[in-house]
């Protein structure tokens, strides 16, 4: 049976991704088990296996922690003080792991407000288009909560209906994801900044927003991006640096808990930590790379039948363009030394 | 297999259904809820172009094209046999919730004469029956009928933001009305001849005051077709001296009788 994969930007794919939870981990079959299964069932067995692999692993960081500290306080204090809501932005390079701590945290915080009241729409979850304008930010909204629009409605009326419907609904919360896109050109930030603050001060919701850089944008550093400035919170997310001891100790302990998410029968425990700063040299510490090169060995070991991940395996397995570039930089930089 | 077809999504939050309730009654609640304009939320209803599968809420999915479009053609009746189907609908991330939060005041009357004192025990919904030019009488509440067309709430719809001025003046100036009528009978009788969508106001004027006469010749304002409910009822209520029946059953015939009476006469 296959299900239906559902936008996570509209409510009933949020929704679903919240009950969902985190992927369960699917053991392989004993030898007696697979001896007495048949051959179909072998095969949904194997695609159940595929499909844990592949899915979204979240590993608890330090400073995920700091972000969920961070906005629970924030959705705290907001819905108390009656001054203009204060915001969390997650900063970093593409590869991080910002969509990963950004939706992990939605989900904790979606549950935890669920819990603590009556509330249909705890969260919204949106993706912010490509040099987006505010009446488009509206739009990603309306059209999380599906409420109907026209293409010619202007943002003030767009910000009405969410008004309205965000306070009926209890919603707290909107997560915004690729806020670097409400960035472009100095003129049209400045704009952004005021309508972002202009839409936390009528809704009274609270902003946590991801983007590449996003302390860099002139959104933030320009003009009147001081108001922004001065009322979000930024975490930085960087990739695992492997340079001291403890920066060598961090990074095996990342990997360890990696690896404990395998399911596979015949992977030696540890032999992948054993390897960790060799996946450092490929990976240059980015989680989504390392996510990418283990994920994709283990769905090679499944089908292959070998059922363990070795160094040969990874070698094997082709990195994103960004890790190959930056393996390319790095080998260039050691030979001109 | 692709089937082509969209999912049906459902808005976020609709308003406790009352019995009884019209279906337009519902809409306009609804809206006021989610803060929407009316008229955005009828076109994606269906309930202008008669098109069930652009009402989100319908879950058409669930009960099927042709059902949902006898729903919708029942109006009065829709609600009554759609929302038990929501209910059940256990799905929980595609099916609205319910509102447990009162609406803001003061409520927003659809069109149809009101009781205040219901208004204000059902969340702000209407009654069926206040749609009927012959009931003029809260029997709940011992009460004549508010005329109420126009309370209003700020940015609900551009539509009745524009019904506001033509029905206000049938509500303040019933003789400037009454001495109207006879011209809009004659442009709803028009209307209607040419096929559109007012056989239903021309049949319960018929039904209401069939000796009203008509004047042909007089030349006639500029009316948008959506005003002319709304007028033929002010006109209903303001000709045939409301505030006499009481009945809530076997209505109509002896208002009839009497207003012919006093018509001829």
């Amino acid at each position: 049976m296959t299900t239906e994969r559902l936008e996570l930007t509209t409510r009933e794919g949020w929704a679903s991704f919240v009950a969902a939870g985190p992927a369960i981990p699917v053991e392989p079959l004993s030898s007696d088990e697979a001896a007495s299964a048949t051959r179909a069932q072998v095969a949904e067995h194997t695609r159940q296996r595929i499909a844990y692999h592949s899915s979204l692993w979240v590993i608890e960081t330090s400073p995920m922690r700091t972000m969920l500290q961070s906005a629970t306080d924030l959705v705290t204090m907001n819905s108390v003080s009656h001054g203009s809501p204060r915001g969390l932005i997650i900063s970093g390079e593409p590869g991080v792991g910002k969509t990963t701590a950004l939706t992990s945290v939605g989900m904790k915080l979606h549950l935890s407000l669920e819990r603590n009241a009556d509330r249909s729409v705890p969260v919204i979850y949106i993706i912010l288009p490509s040099h987006c304008t505010a009446k488009e930010f509206c739009q990603q909204v309306m059209h999380f909560l599906a409420l109907p629009y026209k293409e010619s409605d202007k943002p003030g009326k767009l910000l009405r209906s969410i008004q309205t419907t965000t306070k009926g609904a209890g919603t707290a919360v909107v997560l915004v994801d690729e806020i670097h896109s409400l960035s472009w050109g100095e003129k049209m930030a400045q704009r952004s900044a005021d309508y972002l603050k202009y839409f936390t001060d009528t809704t009274g919701l609270t902003i946590i927003a991801a983007g590449v850089q996003a302390t860099n944008t002139v959104m933030i550093t320009q003009g009147r991006g001081n108001q922004i400035a001065g009322r979000y919170e930024v975490i930085s997310i960087e990739p695992f640096a492997h340079t001291t001891q403890r920066q060598r100790q961090t990074w095996r302990s990342f990997v360890e808990s990696f690896e404990s998410l395998l399911r596979l029968r015949d992977h030696p425990a540890g032999s992948l930590q054993e390897m960790s700063e060799y996946l450092h040299a490929r990976t240059h510490g980015y989680v989504g790379s390392l996510a990418h090169l283990v994920q994709r060995a283990a769905m090679r070991a499944i089908t292959s039948g070998s059922e363990r991940i070795d160094r040969k395996l990874l070698d094997g397995v082709p990195m994103d363009h960004a890790a190959e570039q930056r393996s390319a930089a790095e080998a260039r930089s050691r030979r001109r030394k | 297999m692709t089937t082509g077809q969209q999912r049906v999504r459902c808005l976020p939050l609709t308003p406790a259904f009352h019995p009884g309730e019209p279906l337009r009654s519902l809409l306009l609640r609804t809206a006021v809820l989610l803060g929407l304009d009316l008229r955005l939320l009828c076109e994606q209803v269906g309930e202008f172009d008669g098109d069930p599968r652009r009402w989100p809420a319908l879950q058409v999915n669930r009960i099927g094209a042709e059902r949902a479009a006898s729903l919708l053609a029942a109006d009065h009746e829709c609600l009554a046999a759609l929302v038990p189907e929501l209910a059940n609908a256990n799905d929980s991330g595609i099916t609205p919730r319910l509102s447990r939060r009162p609406l803001p005041r003061p409520w927003f009357a659809s069109g149809a004469a009101s009781c205040s004192d219901c208004l204000s025990e059902r969340d702000g919904a209407e009654r069926k029956e206040w749609q009927d030019p012959w009931t003029l009488v809260c029997l709940d509440h011992a009460r004549p009928l508010r005329p109420g067309y126009l309370d209003s709430l700020a940015g609900v719809t551009e539509v009745v933001e524009a019904q506001r001025d033509l029905t206000a003046l049938a509500i303040a100036s019933p003789d400037r009305v009454s001495a109207a009528a006879p011209i809009v009978w004659d442009l709803v009788a028009r209307r209607a001849h040419r096929g559109h969508l007012h056989e239903l106001a021309v049949d319960r004027m018929q039904r209401a005051a069939p000796h009203l006469r008509r004047n042909p010749v007089l030349p006639m304002p500029p009316v948008s077709l959506m005003l002319l409910p709304e007028i033929v009822r002010a006109l209903e209520r303001a000709v045939l001296n409301w505030p006499i029946w009481l009945a809530a059953d076997g209505r109509g015939s002896r208002m009839m009788e009497t207003e012919a009476l006093r018509l001829d006469g």
